[in-house]
């Protein structure tokens, strides 16, 4: 789960909402189950775990994980693109704003998108994309979308869970 | 005797009227209540359909200050989670339970 704005109202949000660990953008201060957003790889090994994100594809190479907002437009960039252990990202947010046809479309795009990166060695990942505790999305709604989409969301959720250890794993931290 | 001995529905077996299972969530909403729900039975059948919004015999049960408690049918309660999920503006499924008292002790404590 990705998301920005008050984190620890979030984070209190999160835990009433079955969801352990949240991401966010660093505000300065360091917090327990929360993972990092950062544009660009840090100058200096920082204390917190953190992810590279981007939302442009052309910037694949240096990102731990890319927001894509169509997943049609961007499949043959990611073809050529994509790098072994990638995250795609799909905000949920952004479906709230659309028609039913365009979420029924948008859905279809999340099943072709995780059979691409189960495919491509990707790892699919579905962010409620929230600004404030009151826009976040619960771990049943998580699963119901995943479920929706004929994923295994136990499965999803080990997936993810070993995708964001592995990509840790590997980043230098400072004690 | 029904009741005492119910039996599998199927062909050729007698089908019982059992009471379909119902669930009952807490959602959090930013407006009125009446708007909320509105707003999700809306979604719910662009989404799914008139047809899977009957059959989850969704309604309103209570309504704190930014708190609704709904009742759904548990057969189409994954239809009525994704339409939470995808609703505008946005409703968080908060809690579910069985029953109602059980939602509100929790919802309390």
């Amino acid at each position: 789960l990705l998301i920005s704005g008050s984190l620890q109202e979030c984070i209190s949000a999160a835990r009433t909402l079955g969801i352990d660990k949240i991401g966010a953008h660093y505000d300065g201060k360091k917090i327990e189950d929360v993972i990092y957003r950062m544009c660009a790889p840090p100058s200096a090994p920082p204390a917190f775990p953190y992810l590279i994100t981007s939302d442009v594809l052309d910037s694949v190479q240096d990102a731990d994980l890319v927001t894509i907002s169509n997943f049609r437009k961007a499949k043959n960039t990611l073809k050529k693109k994509q790098k072994d252990r990638l995250g795609l990202e799909f905000v949920i947010a952004a479906a709230r704003k659309m028609s039913g046809e365009g979420v029924a479309r948008w859905l279809g795009d999340l099943r072709d998108a995780y059979s691409f990166c189960e495919s491509s060695g990707g790892q699919f990942i579905l962010s409620s994309g929230a600004r404030s505790p009151s826009e976040m999305i619960s771990g049943r709604s998580f699963d119901a979308i995943l479920n929706e989409i004929g994923v295994d969301h136990d499965r999803h959720w080990q997936d993810l869970d070993k995708w964001l250890s592995d990509v840790l794993s590997r980043k230098v931290l400072v004690k | 005797v029904a009741e005492r001995c119910p039996v599998a529905e199927g062909v050729g077996e007698i089908v019982l009227r059992r009471k379909p299972k119902k669930r009952y969530l807490a959602l959090m909403h930013g407006g009125r209540d009446v708007d909320a729900l509105d707003s999700l039975t809306k979604r719910c059948i662009e989404l799914f359909g008139h047809v899977v919004v009957e059959k989850a015999g969704l309604r309103l049960m209570r309504s704190d200050d930014d708190i609704i408690i709904v009742r759904c049918r548990l057969s189409q309660i994954h239809h009525f989670l994704v339409g939470v999920a995808l609703t505008d503006p946005p409703l968080v499924a908060v809690d579910m339970s069985a029953n109602i008292g059980r939602l509100r002790k929790r919802r309390h404590s």
